[in-house]
């Protein structure tokens, strides 16, 4: 009889049971941007308006950079700079301007056109694209020759502009 | 003489009746942890990127199977911004007896899904459970916890 009563006392020791258990499973995405690629564009002299070389013009076309964020960075579009000139060109009085729109994860970013650097928050998980337009105004003309405009754009964690 | 060829028969009938009251004790050993991949920017899991598996044991009763139901996965933290609309969390879980026998393999699924133990005495079933959280418009930063509910019984 000892045997039958230790018997019981064990399965009542397992009669204490859990019958449900929630299993977590935690993670953390890290705040993050990235450069994926970039396009250059075109610059063509505005056939209506000989003072006016853009890439929204005809013959002109956009560039483009790619770029992925989690979040918790900025996109700087820094001022353009002209980097090639035609011979005779003067300068003196030429204003260096650009614009861009976001694309896709980057679609509520808009910048009209502008002399100066600019910043905006991003967050696009997957990479999207923004769409980058120089343009060179100068009431002098432009003069026979190769132009070229370079406009730099980084992502930072604090707003590199204003 | 009778009284002696008796007992062993008496033992058995009571274990046998106490069995099916009893179910399992469900123990958690290891909460698992989600990873993330660089290139990869739509899923979440427990097998990358630093990622590991949850780990339950469970103590089936003497001679009694039990059926194992891992519930759907649910989503119950994430960033503000995430969108849950195109969100999808599944997991996926192999079982064996003392981590030597597999039992039981569920490929990811966003389902619950339910199995028998088998009468397999009393055994210690290990359960290692993986997660995993896909969206195909991005996973934005922030800190995301999944939640799957394992029940048995009878």
């Amino acid at each position: 009889m000892r045997v039958l009563a230790f018997s019981v006392v064990a399965l009542a020791g397992l009669s204490s049971t859990t019958l449900a258990v929630d299993v977590y499973f935690d993670g953390e995405v890290a705040t993050s941007c990235s450069i994926e690629g970039h396009a250059d564009g075109d610059l063509a002299v505005d056939v209506n308006d000989g003072t006016v070389m853009s890439s929204d013009v005809t013959g002109g076309t956009a560039g483009s950079v790619s770029l992925r964020s989690t979040g918790g960075y900025f996109v700087n579009v820094a001022a353009p700079q002209l980097t090639l000139e035609g011979d005779d060109y003067d300068g003196s009085s030429d204003t260096l301007l650009v614009r861009y729109d976001g694309e896709d994860g980057l679609a509520s970013i808009t910048q009209a056109w502008t002399a100066a650097g600019t910043s905006k928050a991003v967050s696009t998980p997957l990479t999207s694209d923004l769409v980058v337009h120089n343009r060179i105004t100068n009431p002098a003309g432009f003069p026979v020759g190769t132009y070229q405009t370079l406009t730099v754009v980084t992502c930072t964690p604090t707003a590199a502009f204003p | 003489m009778h009284p002696h060829r008796s007992l062993p028969l008496i033992a058995v009938a009571l274990l046998l009746g106490a069995a099916p009251a009893e179910a399992c004790t469900l123990n958690l050993n290891d909460s698992g942890e989600l990873g993330t991949l660089v290139g990869n920017d739509t899923q979440i899991g427990s097998q990358i990127g630093g990622g590991t598996r949850a780990r339950l044991t469970t103590l089936l009763p003497l001679l009694s199977g039990v059926t194992i139901e891992v519930g759907a996965p649910v989503l119950v933290d994430h960033p503000a911004n995430y969108n849950a609309g195109t969100s999808t969390v599944e997991v996926s879980y192999d079982a064996s007896i003392l981590n030597v026998l597999a039992i039981r393999h569920q490929d990811y699924t966003a389902g619950a899904t339910s199995f028998p133990t088998g009468v397999l005495g009393a055994v210690t079933v290990t359960l290692d459970l993986q997660n995993r959280v896909t969206n195909s418009t991005g996973l934005p930063a922030g800190t995301y916890r999944t939640r799957t509910t394992i029940t048995c019984h009878p």
